[in-house]
């Protein structure tokens, strides 16, 4: 199959799973990026504030030396911190009024000495740097007048700027790592998902190869939407088995059941054909050949009517249709019958209203076949009950015999088509009076129940409390 | 009488033809609807026979259009649709009765002859008298040499479908659709047994019958 091999052939990248772990983790990725971008310039910006806050502080407190201790001691005291510089780490200026550099370890710094900023400045911009380290490339200085003399102290910005590096390296590590364990998880968890949707496509490829009887295979504990696909995908698939089961049984029921009785038809005829030279045909034979074509024909018809209901085109003519009334009218017509054949029909209602919505001449029909099939199937002195109740959960019309039975195992089979039980294979009847039932009972969202009168056999018929709506 | 038959299948129609012939009717016969209905509308036919099925202006549309015309012929639809909704159809398009395929041919004889001397019902007529049987409808009374006969409902009923129909053959179809409203062929001898009733109460205990076996085809009620 090309169709199938090019299916299993595609990349990774076409699966519907990696395709939208992929994309949620770029989506995902993209704001990862711009929450770090955030965080690094706030990072920035209060490494900065505390190097500014810093610096003001050291100010604060020299200016407070100068104000108790006067010039000398302010001079002195730049001098001997001039010499602590930690590797030209700490830069620091005193000049007065004039200009003149009265201490410190660098000779002067490109700008105003009133400003109140705290500013950067670079290694080049610094006049008299003498110690020399490559690592500190620029400065934040910070200056304050004292008098007219000013004091300028600089720091590098190397610290800071190994902290907010630092920041950023973890930002950035922690944000990658972020995203790939994302990623892998969606594909994994996508994975999952794909690989039972693979199982449920090539179950159903292999259904549609015709290999009907295959199931996706799903546990009953997994209450996942994807289990729940693969049950009632399952449930599908049992229904259509069972329906094309039944369409196979039906082609071999009248395979078997229609060319029986045209197989007699023709032996009858063959039969008549070659004894035209003995005998005389007489109009005996013709009746039976007649009967038999009936009879096939009488199959026919009910196949047809079973078919005809079954596609349910008959609720557009439901009427109320009142259920005692026609209960009493059949058991009437069929107490004769059933008095020449020495069984009785006992008839008991119990209720008030038997109206229910439906087609009377089929409910007609149903009551009709449950009578016959008692009257036929049973022994002579059979008392047959039949029942009309009405029930909390609806009419209940039963139809019970003391006759033989039908053992329980044979409920489902005698409402298939042309079923018969072992014993009544030479009874008349064609197997389809139950199933003709059965289709009628759902055709009026009627529930059919077989059970054990014990002995005999109760059948069952009961409608439902709720109305069957008409179609439109 | 005069049949008008509306069929394509030349065989049935020929058989149908044949066998209305042979009883003595004049029989005429086209094979598609509007030739049917051009026909219906010119001649003056007693009855007719149309099939559902037919090339051109089906048998559905031919019944509406006669009937639409004014014409009141009586009609027999043949068809081999045999679900209720097809014969409610039928009837709904104004045809009289409706017959199945494959059918015996005493059956649709017996229904045109039904349909043909069909009684415009006098509503005055309430006593129906048969040879010496009288049967009151109104009071449900049936009377025979001067002797009252006590009937059920069932049974009268079936003797009044009898004796509105006297003379005619009533096939079993026909007893079961209008004396029981059965449209389904029962399995048991449901018709055997209330004809063998009746005829214990109306028949046996006087010295001729009136209800007759027609052999092959049905009952029929004369004196």
């Amino acid at each position: 199959m090309p169709r199938k091999a090019s299916r299993r052939s595609k990349s990774i990248f076409s699966s519907t799973s990696v395709k939208l772990s992929l994309q949620y983790g770029a989506l995902y990725g993209a704001l990862s990026a711009i929450v770090l971008f955030f965080a690094y310039e706030v990072a920035r910006y209060e490494v900065e504030e505390w190097v500014s806050d810093d610096l003001q502080n050291r100010l604060v407190e020299i200016k407070s030396l100068y104000e108790k201790e006067g010039l000398s001691s302010l001079r002195d005291t730049i001098s001997i911190l001039s010499k602590f510089h930690g590797e030209s780490h700490n830069l620091y200026l005193l000049k007065d009024q004039s200009g003149q550099v009265l201490a410190g370890n660098i000779a002067g710094v490109p700008f105003a000495p009133d400003s109140r900023d705290t500013r950067l400045v670079t290694r080049d911009q610094i006049i008299g740097l003498t110690v020399y380290d490559p690592e500190m490339q620029a400065y934040w200085f910070h200056a304050m007048e004292m008098d007219g003399n000013v004091v300028f102290i600089g720091t590098s910005d190397h610290l800071s700027f190994e902290v907010i590096e630092a920041i950023g390296m973890a930002l950035a590590i922690g944000g990658i790592a972020l995203l790939i364990t994302g990623l892998i998880a969606g594909v994994l968890v996508g994975k999952r998902t794909e690989i039972r949707l693979r199982r449920i496509s090539a179950a159903l490829d292999k259904v549609s190869d015709g290999a009907i009887q295959t199931r996706v295979k799903v546990s009953d504990a997994d209450k996942s939407d994807m289990g729940k696909i693969g049950r009632n995908i399952n449930a599908t698939l049992m229904q259509v088995e069972a329906l094309i089961e039944m369409q196979k049984q039906i082609s071999t029921d009248i395979a078997h059941d229609l060319r029986t009785p045209v197989q007699h038809l023709r032996q009858s005829l063959e039969g008549m054909q070659s004894g035209l030279h003995n005998r005389q045909v007489t109009s005996d034979d013709l009746e039976g050949i007649i009967a038999q074509v009936d009879e096939i024909n009488a199959v026919f018809s009910a196949l047809l009517r079973i078919s005809q209901l079954e596609s349910e085109q008959r609720k557009t003519h439901f009427r109320s249709c009142d259920l005692k009334a026609l209960v009493e009218d059949v058991v009437d017509v069929y107490q004769a019958v059933a008095e020449e054949e020495q069984k009785t029909i006992k008839n008991l209602c119990i209720g008030s209203d038997f109206v229910v919505s439906g087609d009377k001449h089929l409910l007609t029909q149903l009551f009709a076949n449950l009578l016959e099939n008692a009257i036929t199937h049973c022994p002579a002195g059979t008392l047959i009950d039949v029942s009309l109740i009405e029930t909390d959960s609806g009419i209940r019309l039963c139809v019970q015999d003391n006759g033989p039975g039908i053992p329980a195992d044979q409920y489902d089979k005698v409402l298939r088509r042309f079923y018969r039980l072992e014993r009544s294979r030479t009874s008349s009847g064609n197997g389809l009076g139950l199933s003709l039932v059965a289709v009628i009972a759902k055709l009026h969202g009627a529930r059919l129940e077989l059970g054990d009168a014990d002995p005999g056999l109760a059948v069952c018929v009961q409608f439902s409390e709720e109305p069957v709506t008409a179609d439109l | 009488m005069k049949i008008l038959i509306v069929e394509d299948d030349s065989e049935i129609a020929d058989f149908i033809a044949k066998g209305f012939e042979q009883d003595g009717h004049l029989v005429s016969q086209v094979g598609n609807g509007k030739d049917g209905f051009l026909l219906a509308l010119d001649n003056d036919f007693d009855v007719m026979v149309v099939d559902r099925m037919l090339p051109g202006l089906d048998g559905t549309s031919l019944v509406r259009a006669v009937r639409g015309a004014g014409n009141k012929t009586p009609i027999l639809f043949l068809s081999a649709l045999d679900g209720i909704d097809d014969r409610v159809q039928g009837l709904e398009a104004g045809a009289d009765d409706y017959l199945v395929k494959p059918f015996a041919f005493s059956e649709l004889s017996a229904r045109i002859s039904a349909l043909l001397r069909r009684p415009p019902l006098q509503a005055e007529q309430t006593k129906m008298v048969v040879g010496d049987l009288e049967v009151d409808l109104i009071r449900h009374r049936v009377m025979r040499e001067g002797q009252l006969i006590n009937l059920q409902p069932k049974e009268f009923r079936l003797l009044e479908y009898f004796v509105r129909n006297t003379g005619r053959v009533l096939t079993r179809t026909m007893l079961l659709e209008n004396v029981w409203d059965f449209h389904f062929d029962p399995h048991t001898n449901v018709v055997e047994t209330h004809i063998s009733r009746l005829r214990n109460k109306v028949d046996k205990p006087f010295e001729t019958p009136l209800i007759h076996t027609v052999r092959g085809a049905g009952y029929s009620l004369h004196a």
